[in-house]
């Protein structure tokens, strides 16, 4: 324990040096930015923020990225809570009782309650992920590749699973991801798979500009269909925030617990990220909480649940993306692009021997969280007036973000066709409601869940009872299962109540 | 939404899968015994993808879908005004990306992204022909600095008089 103190101690040094504290104030502005702005998304934020870290160092790059996440999930909620406005998915929760307290004349309580259900989401699952990562990295060093490819799966079925919509839908995105992750000459018998005689698909497709291109370019062009109408400031009236009083947030002490809890749980499984946790932990007040018949009426909990869910989900996702590499959500997966980019492959074997970078990252997200909640108390107002920017001028930088994202990565301007078409793709999957997560996920864990998958039957001479033979890989294939017919009988059973 | 309609997707994307998984029985890599191939994982793949589509569509003529406007979507912000869609807008600015990498070969960073972004933000309906223009411009060359001179992103130069010109604006900016 004293160990992961002092290794803290040096982490907040690290962030403490001029380079890196500065580099951490842009993110929490642009953070905030991105998810004030209803155009961006807080993953696309990040992804267009990666061109920047290109010739950062690893440390910098990390925090940047880091920064932004954390107040991504957090900027949104001013708009949503004063205007109407959700400037993030994330934040729609917010408004079936943030606006609603506003309307009713408290919408400097209702920022208060947004604000501290962020911070102590936030810090909560920070002092988790530090207390809970060593273990995990410890635990990850005992895997092999049958544990790997169970784990890779259940983020497979988790995705498919939590996103909510038709499950069929979102198993062909799913298959569409994991089919364009194969894609290009195959790495153990230099087979050429579906390149078509393309060069730019032999070398197999990124998943950044499948990234970049379906986040970026298709909610652009799902933008523009609508002539870019987003709604603008008409007054920029006063804007505080209030905090609540300790009597005020010990009565709802229980949602705050259930929520981050929840928040750390949905962000560790790979797959799910912060707008699952908040729809989830929304639900699950209006399900269970004390006064779940006033939710929607405008009471904290309505606030302080999805809030701090949201907030939490980035310490839980961080914890599978620095013990094992694999990524918890769309943004942690930019994150293992730019170590990736730096030639490191994050997993146990990084966390147990290059403490200094990965400390460093966890000061990062406690100097975040402060640094969030002070302009959030002290400078939203200032930030909040993008919302007056029009938003075509916005989107063609987007647009151009994207461009020079995907063409700095391999300094290839062939990358740029990747792009255009998965734009494409994300423009259709979203009108014919295929939801993308599943396709990004597939993209990424694709590569891996193939290598594992294969080295698993290698090393077992073709006997697959391997996954089931080993208690941990049993344990994560019976989740994946439970994951996936969970919906199936809730429906089913929903169904039957109904008649 | 008609079941048919809806279908479609599903019947294309089936018989991708399907001319897919022909191509990969045409794999060429040496047969080891015992040893699976390259062509399992994507073969598998296909299949599931191929199942998937079969459900989405036997789902769509079978199942009676829930009365739409009776439900919420799951994302809904309440009483929001419905925008007319104009897939002209959404063509225009596709054909815009489309002929940004090819422009970008030839006429080099700085032509290609002041005529994408003025196109673009003109398609986007801002009608202010000042405020595009010199939003376009200024955009260009701060992008053009930013990443050029500040994160040294190779740009293309673009070829003959654009070259010229590309390097005498980078020279103006003490670029490199």
């Amino acid at each position: 324990m004293q160990d992961v103190l002092l290794h803290l101690l040096d982490g907040f040094m690290t962030v403490a040096q001029p380079v890196n504290l500065f580099v951490l104030m842009v993110g929490l502005v642009l953070g905030l930015l991105v998810a004030v702005l209803p155009g961006l998304t807080l993953v696309m934020g990040v992804v267009l923020a990666l061109p920047f870290t290109y010739k950062m160092g690893i440390t910098p790059a990390v925090i940047l990225l880091t920064a932004m996440y954390v107040t991504g999930t957090y900027g949104g909620a001013f708009t949503a809570i004063l205007f109407r406005i959700p400037g993030e998915p994330i934040d729609v929760p917010l408004l079936w009782d943030g606006y609603a307290m506003a309307k009713r004349g408290e919408p400097a309580k209702a920022l208060g309650w947004t604000l501290l259900a962020a911070l102590a989401g936030g810090l909560v699952a920070a002092v988790v992920m530090v207390a809970a990562s060593e273990p995990v990295a410890r635990l990850a060093l005992t895997f092999s590749t049958p544990e790997y490819f169970s784990l890779v799966l259940f983020g497979l079925a988790s995705v498919v699973c939590l996103g909510g919509g038709s499950q069929v839908n979102a198993f062909v995105s799913l298959f569409i991801g994991l089919l364009i992750a194969s894609v290009g000459v195959d790495g153990t018998y230099g087979t050429d798979r579906f390149s078509f005689g393309f060069d730019t698909l032999r070398d197999g497709i990124e998943y950044l500009g499948v990234m970049v291109g379906a986040y970026g370019l298709g909610e652009v062009l799902l933008r523009l269909e609508k002539g870019f109408t987003s709604p603008t400031l008409e007054k920029l009236g006063k804007i505080e925030t209030r905090l609540p009083s300790p009597s005020e947030v010990a009565a709802v002490s229980g949602t705050f617990a259930r929520s981050s809890i929840l928040g750390i749980v949905i962000g560790i499984v790979p797959g799910a990220g912060a707008t699952i946790a908040s729809f989830l932990s929304y639900g699950i007040e209006s399900q269970y909480g004390r006064r779940r018949q006033l939710m929607g009426t405008g009471i904290p909990e309505g606030i302080v649940a999805p809030q701090a869910a949201a907030t939490a989900s980035v310490g839980g996702a961080m914890i599978p993306l620095l013990t094992m590499g694999i990524p918890g959500s769309g943004a942690t997966a930019i994150m293992l692009a730019a170590f990736m980019l730096k030639g490191v492959q994050p997993g146990a074997q990084v966390f147990l021997n290059q403490p200094e970078l990965i400390y460093a990252i966890f000061a990062a997200v406690f100097a975040s969280l402060i640094g969030m909640a002070l302009i959030g108390y002290f400078a939203i107002k200032a930030l909040v007036k993008v919302l007056d920017l029009k938003e075509a001028p916005v989107s063609a930088f987007v647009v151009m973000f994207c461009f020079i994202g995907a063409l700095a990565a391999r300094n290839n301007v062939n990358d740029l066709w990747t792009i255009v078409a998965f734009g494409a793709v994300g423009y259709l999957f979203e009108k014919f409601r295929f939801p993308i997560a599943p396709m990004v996920l597939g993209c990424i864990l694709g590569p891996l869940a193939e290598s594992y998958f294969l080295t698993s039957m290698i090393s077992a001479q073709n006997d697959w009872t391997i996954f089931f033979t080993r208690p941990v890989s049993l344990v994560l294939i019976v989740l994946s299962l439970v994951t996936l017919l969970y919906p199936l009988l809730r429906a089913r059973r929903e169904h039957a109540s109904s008649i | 939404m008609q079941a048919s309609a809806k279908s479609a997707p599903f019947v294309l994307l089936f018989c991708v899968a399907l001319f897919l998984f022909s191509l990969t029985l045409q794999f060429d890599f040496p047969h080891a015994p015992g040893r699976l191939g390259p062509d399992v994982w994507p073969q598998a793949i296909l299949v599931l993808l191929m199942l998937a589509c079969a459900i989405g569509v036997v789902r769509n003529f079978l199942v009676r879908p829930p009365d739409e406007a009776a439900q919420p979507a799951a994302w809904s912000v309440g009483d929001e005004v419905e925008v007319p869609s104009r897939y002209m807008l959404v063509i225009l600015g596709f054909a815009l990306f489309l002929i940004y990498p090819v422009a970008l070969e030839y006429l080099g960073f700085l032509a290609a992204t002041f005529l994408l972004m003025a196109l673009f933000m003109w398609i986007g309906q801002w009608r202010s022909p000042l405020g595009v223009l010199a939003t376009s411009a200024i955009g260009t060359l701060v992008l053009f600095y930013t990443f050029r001179g500040i994160v040294y992103v190779s740009l293309p130069l673009g070829v003959g008089p654009f070259q010229e010109w590309t390097v005498w604006v980078a020279q103006l900016l003490n670029m490199r």
